[in-house]
């Protein structure tokens, strides 16, 4: 059950404004009504109306503990709109900045709420866990954490764990072609147990949650996909064709779901159900993915029953394991190095709202990319709060007499901190406003960047406008306390005899616009080092020539079939005038199947990536041979040959590798007739890895190669599509460019690059924007020395410098304190690449000029129109 | 002193639960009294407000476990309190004293 405690933050939120002492009664009353509606109208109404009193009570609560009465709260406020009026300048750069700064925090907290969402939104998401399986070493340690497990173990859970699991659910998924009459599409088709519609709280348009996928024949499709291949007919009833490799099937729709939340990992475009893996397993039921207890690659979900405490249940797990397992431990402690009588493996509950976010599991990701762009966020709002902070204080003279008259009336330092205090919340709720707005408009713009759909209507509920009251009060507290601090010291006395003067160098302004600057500089040059490396790793020099190849997937399974149709394909296409070349390879770059296998020489094991291609293959990439020669299909003995990279000699430790044996899966022998130069056949974050290649018939190939002419482009695809349906009708034509695969690689990073871009524009504008505002409060000020130096002589320069030579000083002293940072970090991100730029003064270099650029022509205007009014009129006015 | 018309319902509900007079009950009499819903912390701030004017006092019960552990804080009418009620009443009925084409008489 949900806690029975309300809301917390507004529990907080009423616990801050009434510090009764000790026993908190008030929130105590609140409590006692809360517990009685929940009782009566359940934990939602409740909840409900918890945040709807919190809400209710926020303004006379601010009211009676910030300002103490109502009395004064309306002069102060008409105060603080005569003063915004007033000095619209001011106003402006206040809001706007702030503004601006609330808007990154509202976006980011946004991307991260709904990072945060993923599988929350099920009905029963507190009791289904997924399993997860733990490796470990020697010692005991955790080396590995996987997120599937045998599928088997659904026979054996329910059984064992008798009184606690309510139910078994489990997943496994396979590449296929789906086909409706002339329509095919590749697609991906989730097998899964029965239930699954009962574990998963999906809403089905049609269909009943415990029997649509009864039946083996059924097929459920989400609404989308019911659109791409019946358009409007109605969908149920209607036959689907799944085309996995040989095998073949008609399913029948029994079931449609609608539009699917983004926030799920378990989400599907077809769901079958699993007991149709039979099919694939006709001719060898020893290796049934469903009775295999080897196969660790389906995820089990495992729905508990109410009540059950999963760390009890999580402690049964090493016995289980060491049950059902017990014919593989010893094989499983070989594969895990273990010499002692140490449990290999074990498995794990995990709650499916903690999947997203735990990168121990292989596949799970970093949480610390949130962090990062919380403080991303936090560094423009702070760059926003210390332009008000800086404004405030450079203006205060402004409001001397005032607050000097206040006091001679009989206001405390107190009444006056309350004043300037409230008129800062009351110019940050503005800005939160206007922050809003400027959301809204952003909102797409963001989610072009980071890739998500977040709607600004998602925002609307009462929770999140509590959180943005919060987080407005926050901030005009935070940028507010330091002038309020300020003013309200002030002794009418001195002012009054005018013997007052504020600040003087005014050191911590300084330090302020100091720490803005070399926050920017920071960011810029993180976004510019980020991108150099992004266009590095896209222009590298990859040691093949990516251009103009187009990778087609041949889509069969056995090895017989791929040569079949690569033969059949390669023939009828090679005679095209644009097509320089063809080649076949059993795995193109950029694709995500990765094969891996264990090389042997001697007593030593290598690891490698193993890519059977044919005699053209190195013609058609320009790979380069630094010795030996290629593969010939005129020499039979060339399918027990093999071409190794460097990097693999030199794991292998051999200084002169031709005519050396090496073999395969520890039985196929292949000599090694040439050594290919390093290339990069994967992302260059990634450090080039041992590569074997060999032209083999008996094992596949499933991409066919084109190098094409790429003047004419899209009339050799269309022929090449045209080409492939008289080859092969049964599948779809299924291409792409090799570069863009290659792209694909840097999404990523590509993503970052822009967030950070991004964020260091706005906090390069915001601080510029204090720059502004400053310099405007140090010209009000100097009007008259400046009208007197024109008199006695001064030039335009001279009166130029004279304003910005101190922001020219600050600025560059930003840049140099700001580099030895930003190198530093940016040393740190790039160790992530390992093929990477190195960080040259020449970025600095331009950060520098640029903000010292940006920070000279903001000033230069205001300065030019100071230093050209004529002294007789500024001199003058009294 | 003259009593608002919200610090004088109040009092009076204050007065009336006697030894239950704490936030939810008080809550449900002015609901009682004006048919609308006040917020606590609304309520807080006036009856808070009364026991800086001295009007009201108020000490604490013991913690009961529907609240979280945390007590009651009940409220007392201070002899200011009562004699602030008295007066009102009577300046009030003197108000209303010889009110005569309101139509009083038949509703």
């Amino acid at each position: 059950m949900k806690s029975k405690r309300p809301p917390v933050l507004f529990e907080w939120l009423i616990k801050l404004f009434f510090p009764d002492k000790g026993s908190y009664s008030t929130v105590g009353d609140m409590q006692e009504q809360y517990t009685y509606i929940r009782k009566t109208d359940g934990f939602v109404a409740a909840k409900w109306w918890y945040t709807k009193e919190v809400l209710r009570s926020i303004v006379p609560m601010f009211v009676q503990s910030i300002l103490g009465g109502v009395s004064m709260i309306k002069n102060y406020l008409k105060i603080s709109y005569r003063n915004l009026i007033r000095y619209k300048t001011y106003s402006v750069i206040n809001i706007l900045g702030l503004a601006v700064g609330l808007m990154c925090c509202i976006l980011i907290y946004l991307y991260t709420v709904d990072e945060l969402s993923y599988n929350k939104f099920f009905d029963n998401t507190e009791n289904i866990y997924r399993m997860v399986n733990i490796n470990f070493d020697n010692n005991g340690n955790i080396t590995r954490k996987y997120q599937s497990g045998p599928a088997v173990l659904r026979e054996t859970l329910p059984e064992y764990f008798n009184d606690s699991i309510e139910r078994i659910t489990t997943i496994m998924h396979r590449s296929g072609v789906i086909k409706k009459d002339d329509n095919m599409f590749n697609e991906r088709v989730m097998f899964a147990d029965q239930n699954f519609f009962e574990t998963f709280s999906y809403q089905l348009i049609y269909g009943n949650a415990s029997t649509v996928l009864k039946d083996e024949n059924n097929i459920v499709i989400t609404e989308e996909i019911a659109i791409k291949y019946f358009g409007n007919e109605f969908p149920l009833g209607k036959e689907l064709k799944g085309i996995f490799g040989e095998v073949e099937k008609v399913f029948t729709v029994s079931g449609v779901v609608g539009e699917l939340t983004w926030n799920s990992t378990y989400n599907f475009d077809f769901v079958v159900n699993i007991e149709n893996q039979r099919l694939f397993y006709n001719d060898n039921p020893g290796s049934h993915r469903l009775k295999n207890l080897g196969d660790f690659s389906s995820t089990i979900i495992v729905t508990l029953k109410k009540g059950v405490d999963v760390k009890s249940l999580n402690d049964q797990f090493d016995r289980y394991v060491s049950q059902i397992f017990e014919k593989d431990l010893p094989l499983h402690r070989r594969f895990n190095k273990i010499t002692s009588d140490q449990l290999p493996i074990t498995f794990r509950l995990q709650n499916i709202s903690e999947v997203r976010y735990d990168n121990s599991v292989y596949g799970g990701k970093d949480i610390s990319t949130l962090y990062i762009l919380i403080a991303i966020a936090s560094i423009v709002l702070f760059i926003a709060c210390i332009n008000f902070m800086n404004l405030s204080i450079g203006r205060s003279s402004i409001r001397f007499k005032e607050v000097a008259v206040r006091k001679v009336i009989g206001a405390k330092r107190r009444d006056l901190f309350k004043q300037f205090w409230s008129e800062s919340i009351s110019i940050s709720m503005i800005s939160m406003m206007i922050g809003l707005i400027l959301t809204y408009f952003v909102l797409p713009l963001f989610n072009e960047l980071s890739g998500k759909e977040l709607k600004f209507s998602m925002f609307l509920n009462l929770e999140n406008v509590g959180v943005i009251l919060f987080l407005g009060m926050l901030v005009g507290t935070f940028a507010g306390i330091y002038p309020s601090l300020i003013l309200s010291k002030i002794d009418p006395e001195k002012i009054f005899r005018g013997r007052f003067y504020f600040g003087g160098k005014n050191i911590f302004t300084k330090s302020l616009v100091l720490i803005q600057f070399a926050l920017s500089v920071i960011l810029i040059v993180s976004t510019i080092v980020l991108s150099e490396q992004i266009n590095y790793m896209l222009g590298k020099d990859l040691g093949y020539d990516k251009g103009g190849i187009v990778t087609i997937h041949v889509q069969e399974r056995t090895p017989e079939r791929s040569h079949a149709i690569v033969k059949s394909y390669s023939d009828k296409v090679k005679n095209y005038s644009s097509i320089n070349e063809i080649s076949s390879t059993s795995d193109a770059f950029g694709k995500n199947n990765i094969s891996y296998s264990y090389i042997r020489k001697d007593e030593q094991r290598v690891l490698v990536r193993r890519y059977n291609v044919d005699d053209n293959y190195f013609d058609l990439m320009n790979l380069e041979l630094i010795a030996g020669r290629a593969f010939s299909s005129s020499l039979i003995t060339d399918t027990a040959s093999v071409i190794i990279n460097e990097a693999c000699a030199e794991e292998l430790g051999l200084t002169n590798p031709i005519g050396e044996e090496i073999r395969l899966f520890n039985k196929i022998p292949l000599r090694i007739i040439g050594v290919v130069k390093n290339y990069n056949f994967e992302s260059l974050h990634e450090k080039i890895t041992p590569v074997i290649l060999y032209s083999r018939p008996d094992f596949g190939r499933y991409f066919v190669l084109v190098r094409v002419n790429t003047l004419n482009i899209s009339k050799t695809i269309k022929f090449l599509n045209s080409s492939w349906n008289e080859v092969n009708p049964a599948k779809p034509f299924n291409y792409s460019f090799l570069d863009d695969d290659l792209k694909m690689l840097y999404e990523e990073d590509k993503k970052w690059q822009s967030i950070i871009g991004f964020s260091s524009m706005l906090s390069i504008l915001i601080a510029c924007m204090g720059v502004f505002g400053l310099t405007t409060t140090t010209i009000s000020k100097k009007v008259k020395e400046i009208g007197i130096r024109k008199v006695l002589g001064a030039g335009i320069i001279q009166i130029v410098q004279l304003i910005t030579k101190d922001f020219l000083l600050l600025i560059v002293a930003a840049n140099i304190l700001a580099w030895p940072c930003a190198y530093y970090i940016m040393k740190n991100v790039l160790q992530d690449y390992h093929c990477r730029i190195s960080i040259g003064i020449e970025y600095f270099m331009f950060a520098g000029i640029s903000t010292i650029g940006i920070a000279i022509m903001t000033v230069l205007y205001l300065t030019l129109k100071a230093a050209h009014k004529n002294p007789v009129e500024s001199i003058r006015t009294e | 002193m003259i009593l608002t018309r919200s610090e004088e319902m109040l009092l009076l509900a204050v007065h009336r639960l006697q030894h239950d007079a704490y936030g939810v009950k008080i809550r449900l009499l002015m609901k009682e009294f004006t048919g609308k819903e006040m917020a606590f912390g609304a309520l807080f701030v006036q009856l808070d407000r009364l026991s800086q004017k001295e009007l009201l006092k108020s000490y604490l019960s013991d913690p009961t476990p529907e609240r979280g552990g945390r007590s009651k804080r009940i409220y007392q009418l201070t002899t200011e309190g009562k004699q602030a009620l008295i007066r009102t009443k009577k300046v009030q009925d003197s108000i209303w004293e010889n009110v005569n084409g309101l139509g009083l008489d038949k509703a």
